[in-house]
């Protein structure tokens, strides 16, 4: 069914869901949202199974008519956004009509937003995934970011009774500074050194920052004497914190599959959002944490998760 | 009797670039009459040429920033006379 139809894409609006798994040794990406928990918080608030696909928005958000009867939800970077010329809020299920525009600004505060449609957006699923690789022109809608006049479907639309909204103290803010947890690894023992500057200095996001990848700048990270500057490329993971030749730490994210630099420690999944958040000039502090104590707050991450979802369909 | 104004500021931190490619004549020059969400200028950072548009219809009274420079979050970049 016609969903949405684009008036204007936004600077990159793209078709995104959990991403694609199992294909990272054909060299395919997982892709998939960059900030999983507003991503989530959307489908909830639609009343969407947790894996219905939604529009991920960076900077600057579509305008969009709607056109068909149902209920939508944006989360994650605060936008400015209008239904017909009239505010509206983010974290809460809006009903749209069929006709109504729906324009999303520029962020005020964080990175991406995410739209979700009742029903979710319906696209070709690509290698079981709907999300968007558009390196690889592969998934999303027609492999690449939206564009003006693309018609977007959505699947079957269940017209919710209560209009859900998102506890208020439950939604993240993303200030400029953000602290985020890494375990030292996969290759920590090429540095040494190197462990306490990233763990004791701010580093700033720089230009250089994408679905890829968000290059950091800030103290040099130095490679042990006598140990090799790179490695026999293997496969990299979402979180993976790379240090390549100009010793300035990459955080490696959904678009890469394999590489050849050494990673001093991993972002744990549940701050990766974080990260997703953070715009170039923003700075991001590394504090170090245990694989236990990652193991323990993905787990407290999936119960609050659970919670949410139970709470919000009451 | 001051005219209201308004300011385009940078969503992020990036290069500030007056037109949408190298080639194309300015988005934009002072004087200029702009309508609701026409294309004022483009921010490249994170791979992403972000255009940004006019909130509202008047006429550009300044350009703060030369092209190419590098903006902060939040930066003025344009400012406009509403009407």
């Amino acid at each position: 069914m016609d969903a949405l139809l684009i008036v204007t894409p936004g600077a990159y609006t793209t078709v995104q869901d959990k991403g694609r798994y199992g294909y990272q040794q054909m060299g395919v990406p997982v892709s998939g949202v960059l900030d999983a928990f507003a991503f989530y918080a959307a489908n909830m608030l639609v009343g969407n199974p947790d894996n219905a696909a939604a529009l991920e928005i960076t900077i600057v958000g579509p305008c969009l008519e709607i056109l068909t009867d149902t209920h939508i939800a944006v989360t994650g970077a605060e936008m400015g956004m209008t239904l017909n010329d009239q505010p509206v809020q983010g974290w809460k299920a809006i009903r749209v009509k069929p006709g109504d525009i729906l324009d999303i600004q520029q962020v005020k505060s964080g990175c991406r937003a995410y739209l979700a449609v009742s029903g979710g957006i319906d696209v070709p699923q690509v290698m079981g995934s709907r999300s968007t690789y558009a390196g690889g022109k592969l998934g999303g809608y027609k492999g690449r970011p939206l564009q003006e006049r693309d018609m977007i479907q959505c699947g079957e639309t269940k017209l919710l009774t209560k209009l859900r909204q998102f506890p208020s103290d439950m939604i993240p803010q993303y200030p400029l500074e953000i602290v985020i947890r890494a375990i030292p690894g996969p290759q920590n023992d090429f540095f040494h050194e190197g462990l306490d500057t990233i763990f004791q200095s701010d580093y700033m996001v720089s230009a250089k920052a994408d679905r890829m990848g968000y290059r950091l700048q800030g103290p040099k990270i130095k490679v042990l004497e006598g140990m090799p500057k790179s490695i026999i490329s293997e496969p990299t993971m979402p979180g993976g914190v790379q240090i390549p030749a100009d010793e300035q730490p990459i955080i490696l994210l959904v678009e890469q599959t394999v590489g050849g630099y050494t990673k001093i420690v991993t972002v744990i999944s549940t701050d990766l959002p974080k990260v997703a958040q953070a715009t170039p000039g923003d700075t991001i502090r590394f504090e170090k944490v245990t694989l236990g104590q990652a193991h323990s707050l993905y787990h407290d991450q999936k119960k609050l998760i659970q919670m949410l979802a139970d709470q919000l369909s009451e | 009797m001051d005219a209201k104004t308004y300011m385009i500021t940078s969503p992020l931190m990036g290069t500030f670039y007056r037109s949408p490619s190298p080639e194309a004549s300015p988005c934009v020059e002072v004087g200029q009459k702009v309508n609701t969400s026409d294309v004022v200028c483009v921010i490249e950072s994170m791979k992403i040429f972000t255009e940004l548009r006019a909130a509202q219809a008047g006429t550009v009274k300044r350009i703060l920033v030369e092209n190419e420079g590098l903006v902060m979050k939040n930066q003025e970049l344009i400012e406009i006379e509403i009407g």
